[in-house]
């Protein structure tokens, strides 16, 4: 089915289901304990993954790459699946897939008879980092192949589709630190064109070597746990992890007797057209993306939550806190948290997983503060809830924002139903 | 809002392409992925009337995005130690970077999306270019195709296919969408891109990828190939009698389809 764009923009796209693992955890249920605990869970990187004599802090998630929930969706899927075929990036998003997929209701024969949509956004998943095929190689020497056959095998998205046997459009977005937030974006517009059934959505991000140094090399990073929008704040910690929204469109959601979670409200995106690699200082993008994606939404008031980008580094959070106070300048502001403080700033991953806390925090009514932000920055003109501190929401519905490199900004309003 | 979506605008280049004169220094330090990216995007807006640049929005699809500047930056890494990669190859490796320059060098400040995909990945960020339009979200989308592929890709080919050389070629195409009430071109009607469950392998060797309704490529067959060969044809639409146009490419990855609609000549 093809429908027109006047009756697309009136088809409301609803979450179904939510899947996400982070560095605090391997389901939703865990990545909430450890926000309401605070349990900052980041420390060296793991040794399976790489070694480094660096001093910044990781937040690395699950080692094996797929949960329990993962492994049963694989192992029913797609049998005989090697795990080591293909990447962390792709194995966190199954799991991801797999823990939404289940709150959904959809078993893998529904899944089947529909067309599915997949959206991954991702940084790292798409990169070759083998190092020791790359120094052969330079070497004049000709390493096996497999390496490059799993980065061929390990389009995030199209790796999905093969293991889980599903058919439908799909695309892996790139847009760096914004890309789970875009291919949110990207496929509610899926399903309100009509293009797939059911969409899965969010985002799907590794750690690796070249990024840990990359951002350390652009004075990026922090030497401990990060402290979004604090006054003395470093800069970021990286993460990984994925996050998956499972989309389908409202009427058919209902008609299979599904509980829809929460609803895709509206999105927006917006370019800097500054810099490579840092925010217009006044989020002259983001002030684009978030009244884009609020003049969607049409609601009356303001959000209950902003769930920030607040990465930790001092020009991102400057930039975001001046864009949302000049998008809410009244006094009766929405209550501002980051919680790249609990889960690192997983990249790709970030928005997938965001959006997901967005609509958890909206759905129990009550948000923890910001982890690592106690003494938030005088300078800000936005002031963020601080670490330590509860606040009940009075609304159903929130922001959730991405920023990235190049200049990228997206937001989403989402409103929960639960 | 329902608006029909038009081609205004359509450019190509290869990498051999002279930047212009006024982005050679915005270009200094790009790779080949940017610069191609920023000088067929400037080709296809050269001429067209100025519009807001908060309205005019970027779509970049790639199958493998700088790759090549991905092994200079792992070279950086390897050679200059832990904590020294050099910050711009790092920064460039990032797969948006070249829509992030597009946009800068060109002032374009609406929505900028990277989208990466082994099959066409070209009509995959037009549909998103589309929709944007039609939708109203944008007032014109510039879309852009790129590929630079990798010595180090090219060697794997070679090696797992027994051949001596790929037919890959550094390349880029930019189109220009906007809505038909606004603007006079070729009408884009649909493109709808639907994957299917294949060896990972097809998508670099293109075995069993047919086309209908378009001319066949000049090279054999790569992931920029058929947008190489739509825009030739969308350069010489003024030939083309004026109905309607129909592309169907099949392949072991997918199917698309492309309907377009030559408005007749005045």
């Amino acid at each position: 089915m093809t429908v027109g764009i006047a009756k697309a923009d009136t088809v409301h796209v609803v979450v179904s289901g939510m899947g996400c693992l982070a560095g605090p955890g391997d389901d939703i249920p865990a990545i909430r304990r450890s926000l309401e605990e605070t349990r900052v869970t980041c420390g060296p990187p793991p040794q399976s993954l790489f070694t480094t004599a660096l001093p910044y802090p990781v937040f690395a998630a699950n080692p094996a790459g797929l949960t329990t929930q993962g492994r049963q969706l694989v192992e029913a899927a797609c049998p005989g699946f090697q795990a080591n075929s293909v990447s962390r990036t792709v194995l966190f998003a199954l799991s991801a897939v797999a823990e939404g997929l289940t709150q959904a209701g959809i078993d893998l024969d529904r899944l089947r008879s529909g067309r599915v949509g997949i959206a991954l956004g991702t940084t790292v998943g798409c990169t070759f980092h083998d190092e020791e095929y790359y120094i052969a190689w330079r070497q004049g020497l000709a390493p096996d192949l497999a390496p490059v056959r799993s980065f061929l095998g390990g389009n995030v998205a199209a790796a999905v589709h093969r293991i889980l046997g599903t058919k439908g459009p799909s695309v892996v977005v790139t847009n760096a630190c914004a890309s789970g937030t875009d291919a949110i974006g990207i496929a509610r517009n899926w399903l309100r064109q009509g293009h797939c059934d059911f969409a899965l959505a969010g985002g799907a991000d590794e750690l690796s070597r070249v990024a840990y140094n990359g951002f350390v090399s652009l004075m990026l990073s922090d030497e401990s746990p990060c402290r979004p929008f604090n006054g003395d704040r470093q800069g970021l910690n990286l993460g990984e992890g994925a996050g998956v929204l499972i989309l389908e469109r409202e009427d058919d959601c209902r008609k299979r007797h599904g509980r829809p979670v929460g609803r895709i409200l509206g999105y927006g995106c917006g370019a800097d057209a500054y810099h490579p690699t840092a925010p217009h200082p006044e989020g002259r993008g983001l002030q684009n993306a978030l009244r884009q994606a609020l003049g969607e939404a049409a609601q009356p008031g303001v959000p209950a939550l902003i769930n920030a980008h607040g990465t930790g580094t001092k020009a991102n959070d400057l930039a975001e806190t001046t864009a949302l106070a000049r998008i809410f300048p009244g006094k009766d502001r929405p209550i501002l948290v980051s919680t790249k403080g609990l889960t690192g700033h997983t990249l790709g991953a970030a928005g997938g997983i965001e959006a997901i806390l967005t609509l958890v925090a909206l759905s129990e009514g009550v948000t923890p503060g910001t982890v690592g932000c106690r003494d938030p920055d005088p300078h800000f003109a936005y002031s963020p809830l601080v670490q330590g501190i509860t606040r009940p929401l009075s609304g159903r519905w929130g922001l959730s924002q991405s920023l990235a490199f190049g200049g990228g900004n997206s937001a989403l309003v989402l409103e929960v139903l639960t | 809002m329902n608006r029909e979506v038009v081609v205004t605008a359509v450019n190509m280049i290869d990498h051999l392409a002279p930047v212009p004169a006024g982005l050679a220094a915005g270009l200094r330090r790009a790779d080949d992925f940017i610069r191609m990216a920023v000088t067929a995007a400037h080709g296809a807006l050269f001429g067209l009337d100025q519009l807001e640049p908060e309205r005019t929005g970027i779509f970049l699809g790639t199958a493998y995005g700088p790759l090549e500047t991905n092994f200079e930056s792992l070279a950086s890494l390897i050679d200059d130690g832990e904590g020294h990669i050099s910050p711009t190859l790092f920064s460039h490796s990032v797969f948006n970077s070249a829509a992030g320059y597009v946009g800068r060098l060109l002032n374009l400040q609406g929505p900028a999306l990277t989208i990466t995909d082994y099959g066409w990945p070209f009509l995959a960020a037009l549909e998103e270019g589309r929709v944007a339009v039609a939708s109203g979200r944008v007032a014109r989308a510039v879309v852009l195709g790129v590929e630079t592929y990798s010595e180090l890709l090219a060697d794997a080919y070679c090696r797992a296919h027994g051949v001596v050389a790929v037919p890959w070629r550094k390349a880029a195409v930019a189109w220009v969408l906007a809505a038909a009430e606004t603007q006079v071109g070729v009408r884009l009607e649909e493109v709808t891109v639907c994957g299917a469950t294949s060896d990972p392998a097809d998508c670099l060797t293109r075995l069993g990828e047919v086309w209908g309704g378009l001319p066949s490529s000049h090279d054999p067959l790569h992931p920029l190939s058929h947008a190489l060969v739509m825009t030739e044809v969308m350069a010489a639409s003024d030939q083309v009698v004026s109905g309607p146009l129909a592309w169907e490419l099949t392949s072991p990855f997918g199917t698309a389809i492309i309907r377009l609609k030559v408005a007749p000549q005045d």
